[in-house]
Formats: structure tokens, sequence, C-alpha cells
């Protein structure tokens, strides 16, 4: 028990001194980029609190970044890579635009309803053939579902801008969807919508899940160690092909829930590296999915600081990217978790 | 002892910061005319838009208070939209002034947002939004100079010139302006020349790919095309080598561009930007500029013309073109040829 304790101990101090260490690197890139560094220190800083429309915007892009993170934390705690993130986030996002696009006279609550299931099975669908790859002839899924992903882009680029452009309108996008579908706006001006609370009941079901059942123990458990589990009596194929599917199902989800909440169409590129960001997600918040919440707010609170300090002061947007690619190396290395860790075990 | 000198410096290094930081911060807010100029891509490597931010300085600098600013949106057409939110949500900018045909679109609900906001788009077209200016170039005269262009080049005997009567065009996407104005004149200049010409139409589906773009273009000099017309921003660099390559030609859009590919691009329309972004600039500093109006610019007002003194067209082509495609240009300029422009 103290043990346990000891570990979360070391594990929340490893991650909140490479959040400050980012922080770190974000004021000394500031001084480095800006002429004027204390402004631009303070609109990165304070500007997404500044008004109700960039504190709302800033709330509502956390909103995909939560889907993606329970996504990727799902595959990771059954040990399972998913690196398709990026381009079932975009299929999600395509097929909710093109479920609402053939029917558009439904009510509102059953359109977005049927946008979001379908979007979520084909997601599952999409992610779920790396894992059944794995199962059948195992084939790396880290591999298989980058690649699979990567496919996707093109092939849905191609519906974007070939039979699915809208040529009534200038941008590289499907037609809008009706009215009806689009979910509720809750903190006007900004594009806050209740996609927040689709969200948060996304991260309880998750919890319920992984912790709460019989389903989620022995997917924890084929994760932590596959021969101890399969000596257990249990199926540890299910385990490699199902934690795909919830991963891919939560990563389509995060695409719908932007189509439907924010842009109204799919839009060429809309997904922006959601998925990719959902990896360092699910990596700050330890693959929790209640630690995935101010994970994903941290991140996009990173990328709000980033528009605004451009805005307001003379940074140019990539500062965010600066910030992201340190706080994904500092995490991905485990440079100061593992110095943590030696320390507690001195 | 290392968690201790760790939690030292972040706890002194963010005092340091937070004290400087708010003592010095927030900057003092303009009262005189601001403006934000908002590039939906990048500006460098954009004619049209170092056009814009160049016209745009000059009325600046010529009003002592007035200042400005340059935002660059990047290139995702998904963000554009809350970008250009989050800027005019600031409350600093007395106008802004943006260029592409997508942003009238992009900023209808963000007037509707802040009603207070006065937006004014060159190259863009929307009438009758009272915070809306708008200023949309006459494409369709263009195309047809640049069309009856082409046509004389592939009926011509220009040694890239074949016997076949098709000409060709690569666009980066599909747009109303381009579906009602461009190519509809691109066509009838041609068939002005010869209406058995056909046009063969081709689409890369982005702004940047090069090598798409000059396997399109190959396909097209396949099937016989000679001269090839080019709306695709980056991408338009893999059909000038492969036209360069196989020695056809190509028409421009928008800029004075022959010394892009000197032997290549044979004609070249221009869009005066930098001048049109100067006046209107100018008149919203001094707040003549009427807003809730879409203007039309023809060739006769001077902001749409084609390029005829450039040493390379007058080097490539030859002189007996030459004096046709001016005497179009001419005859459309002092009004009499007058063509009959598609509504948007």
């Amino acid at each position: 028990m103290k043990d346990s304790r000891n570990c979360s101990t070391v594990q929340l101090s490893g991650v909140l001194v490479t959040l400050a260490a980012a922080a770190v690197v974000v004021i000394v890139s500031i001084f480095i980029l800006s002429k004027t560094p204390f402004s631009t220190i303070y609109y990165f800083f304070i500007g997404p609190f500044a008004n109700k429309y960039y504190l709302g915007n800033m709330l509502n892009s956390v909103v995909p970044l939560i889907f993606t993170g329970l996504g990727i934390s799902f595959a990771f705690k059954a040990s399972m890579f998913n690196l398709g993130g990026e381009g079932q986030v975009y299929a999600g996002g395509f097929i909710a635009a093109s479920v609402a696009l053939l029917i558009p006279s439904l009510p509102g609550v059953i359109g977005i309803f049927l946008s979001l299931l379908v979007a979520a099975v084909c997601g599952a669908l999409i992610a779920g053939l790396s894992g059944f790859f794995k199962m059948k002839w195992n084939t790396d899924e880290l591999i298989t579902s980058f690649l699979i992903s990567n496919a996707l882009i093109y092939t849905i680029d191609f519906f974007i801008t070939g039979p699915m452009d809208d040529p009534t309108n200038n941008l590289l996008a499907t037609r809008k969807i009706a009215s009806q579908y689009h979910l509720l706006r809750i903190f006007p001006p900004s594009s806050l919508n209740i996609s927040v609370i689709i969200a948060i009941l996304a991260v309880i079901f998750s919890f319920w899940i992984l912790f709460k059942t019989n389903h989620g123990y022995e997917l924890r458990l084929s994760g932590l160690n596959s021969e101890f589990a399969r000596y257990g009596g249990i199926n540890i194929g299910k385990y490699i092909f199902l934690p795909m599917l919830w991963s891919g199902a939560f990563n389509a989800l995060a695409g719908a829930v932007s189509v439907l909440g924010t842009t109204h169409c799919c839009i060429k590129g809309f997904s922006n590296g959601v998925g990719w960001n959902g990896i360092a997600v699910a990596l700050i918040a330890r693959n929790n999915p209640a630690a995935v919440v101010p994970a994903a707010l941290f991140f996009a609170f990173i990328e709000a600081g980033a528009n605004s300090a451009m805005i307001n002061a003379d940074v140019t947007i990539e500062i965010a990217s600066i910030v992201k690619a340190v706080i994904f190396f500092l995490i991905t290395s485990r440079v100061i978790y593992n110095s943590f860790r030696r320390k507690a075990l001195v | 002892m290392l968690k201790k000198k760790l939690f030292c410096f972040f706890v002194i290094f963010y005092t340091i910061t937070a004290v400087m930081v708010f003592s010095n911060g927030k900057q003092e807010e303009d009262k005189g005319f601001n403006l934000a100029v908002v590039v939906p891509n990048v500006v460098a490597g954009s004619p049209l838009y170092e056009q814009m931010v160049a016209g745009a300085e000059q009325a600046i600098k010529e009003h002592p208070g007035s200042s400005m600013k340059v935002f660059e949106l990047g290139f995702n057409q998904a963000e554009w939209g809350e970008k250009m939110t989050s800027i005019v949500a600031t409350g600093l900018y007395d106008a802004v002034i943006t260029s592409n045909p997508s942003m009238p679109d992009i900023c209808k609900s963000i007037a509707e947002q802040f009603p207070m906001q006065k937006f004014i788009f060159v190259d863009g077209y929307i009438d009758g939004h009272p915070q809306m200016a708008s200023f949309l170039y006459n494409q369709y005269e263009q195309s047809y100079m640049l069309g009856h262009l082409s046509a004389l080049i592939t009926k011509g005997d220009m040694p890239g010139s074949n016997a076949d009567l098709k000409i060709g065009m690569i666009v980066a996407q599909e747009y109303p302006v381009l579906n009602k104005m461009i190519l509809p004149g691109f066509k009838d200049g041609a068939k002005s020349v010869d209406p058995s010409i056909t046009v063969d139409f081709r689409i890369i589906g982005n702004w940047y790919d090069a090598n798409k773009a000059s396997e399109l273009a190959g396909s097209m000099i396949d099937a016989g095309v000679d001269v090839i017309g080019v709306i695709c921003g980056g991408a338009a660099q893999g059909v000038f080598e492969e036209c360069g390559k196989q020695g056809k030609y190509v028409v421009f859009w928008d800029d004075v561009s022959y010394s892009k590919a000197p032997g290549v691009i044979v004609g070249s329309g221009a869009l005066y930007q930098n001048r049109l972004v100067y006046e209107v600039i100018t008149k919203a500093i001094e707040n003549t500029l009427e807003y809730g109006k879409g203007q039309k610019l023809n060739v006769s007002d001077g902001y749409v013309g084609f390029v005829t003194e450039d040493p390379d067209y007058i080097s490539t082509v030859p002189e007996e073109i030459r004096i046709k495609q001016k005497a179009l240009f001419e005859s459309i300029k002092s009004g009499e040829t007058v063509l009959q422009t598609p509504e948007l």
C-alpha cells in the first residue's frame, strides 16, 4: 500500500516537474523570439482567461483532446499502441458529416445520436482492424494502425476535395450539415457546446469500464503481463482486439463532436494533430481516464496561450508546437520521471 | 536534494518572471485607427498577399497615429474561422482587411457575434452586409484575355504549339469564382478565336502539391494540350517544370509572373491589389469608405489588366500574336468591347 502511494507520488512529481520545465521552455523561447517578451509572456499565460470568448474556445478545444486521450489510454492500458489516432479522428468527423448530410431532415437528437454512433462504430472498426491483424497474424499494430490511418487521410481528402466538395463554398470542405444537428452552444460567443458534457460522461464511463468491471480488470491485467493473464485463464487474444475497438471509437468521437459542435462541416485537415496530441495527453495522464481531463486542459491551454500571444504580441503560433514538442520529448523519454524514480529507490 | 534544488529554482524563476510580467506586461491600447491585415495563408511567396500588406503599409504610413498588424492564419483552412474570431474578439481593431474568396463566408458568422467590427474584403465578394465592404476583381475579363491568348498560341506556329486545338487548365480546387467566372471566361476567350478549341480541366485538390501538378500537366500534354492555364498556388512550380521540359506553355493569373519561368510563361494577367488596398484603407482611415456594398472592379477601372510590356513576354511571344492580344486588351479597357460577365 505504502509502495503504491510512493509510486504515485513519484509519478505525479515527475509529471509536475515536466510541466514546470515546459513552462520554463516557453518563457525562455519567448525571450529569444519576442521583442516585447514581458508582454508576450503576459498574453501567453493570462490571455486564454482574458474574456469569455477565449476561455470558452479553450474549453471547447479540450473536448477532442479528452476523447483522443481516452482512446489512446485504452490501447496503452492493454499494452497496445494505436498510432492511427489522427486518421481515426479525421474519419470520425468525415463519417459524422456524411451521415448528417445523408439524413438532413430527421429530428436533431436522432440525427446527432446516429452520426455519433456510426462515427464511433466506424472508428472502432478501423482501429480494430489493426487489433485483428495482431491477434490473427501477430502483425505489429504500431505499424498497421499508422499505415491504415495515413491511407485513410488521403482517401478522405479525395472525397472532401472531389465528390463531396461544396461548390458553393470557397473552402475545401463538404456541405454544411443541417442546423438541427449542430450541438447546442453553451457559452456564446465561444464555440463551447454540449460536447463537453458528452466528454465528461465518456471519462466517467471509461473509468467505470477500466476500474470497476471484470472486463476492465482483465484488460489491464493483459496489458501488465499477458503471460500471467493467460495463466490465469484470461483470453488474451480478446484483449488485443477489444482495446483497439475502444480506442478507435473514442478517437472517432473526437472528430465527430468537432464536426457537429464546432465546424458543422468536414473541412480538409480539420483534425490538425488532435490524434497525435492525444498520445501526449494519455502519457501525461499515465493512461488514467480521470487524469486525462487536466492533461487535456493543459494541452489546450498551451495552444490557446500561443494563439493569444500571436494575436496580442509579436510571436508566431509555432511557439505552441515548440512547447508541445518539448513536453512530448520529456514525457516519452521519461528523463525527469526516471531521475525521480532513481532518487526514490535510493 | 535534487527535488529541493529544482523546487527552489522554479519558485525563484517564476516569482521573478511574474513580477516582471505584471509590472510591464499589458500593452497600452492605441487610440488611433488600428487595422488588422489578415492573411489566410502566409505572406511570403504569395504576390497578392504581399501586395495587400504593402498597400496597407503605405496607407498607414501616410496617416500618423494609425497603426496596423499583420496576422498569418496559416495553411489549414479549418483554423481560419477560429483565428479570425480571436483577432476580432480582442476588440482592438477598427477594421479588418483580408483577401481571399472564402473569407466573406467565414466572416459572416463572426460579424453576427461582433456587430461593431468592420470587415474589408479584397478579391472576395459580399453585398448588402452593413459591416462589410468588398471588392471583387472581374475575373471573367482577366480569364477571357488569357483564354484568348492561349487560343492564339495553340493555333499559331510557336515551337511548342501542336496541331491539336486543345488548351488546358490546372486548378487547386473548385470554388464559386472559379466555376462561375474564371473557367467560363477562359473558355469563352478561347472560343472567341476558334469555337472548336476545347479546354482540358484538371483539379489538384490542394494548393501545394507540385508533384501532382507536374503529373497532371504531363498527362494533359500527352493528350495534346500545348498551353496550360494555372491557378494552384505553390503547386504551379510543378506545371512550370513539366511544361519547361516538354517545351509547352503556361498562362498565369493575378500577378506579373513572366520571370518565374521565362520562356514558359507566355501570358500573365495582373490584379493591382497594392493600389486598391492603399485607396481602400485610406478611405477607411478618413471614414469615407462605404460599408454594405460589394463592388466589382473591371479592366476599365484599372484594377485588372494584362501585362504586355514585359521583356520576357516580348521575347517569347511572336509579334503577330502580341498585336492581336494588345488589341483585345485595349478594346476591353476602352469599353469598346463589353463582355457579359456572369453573376456570382
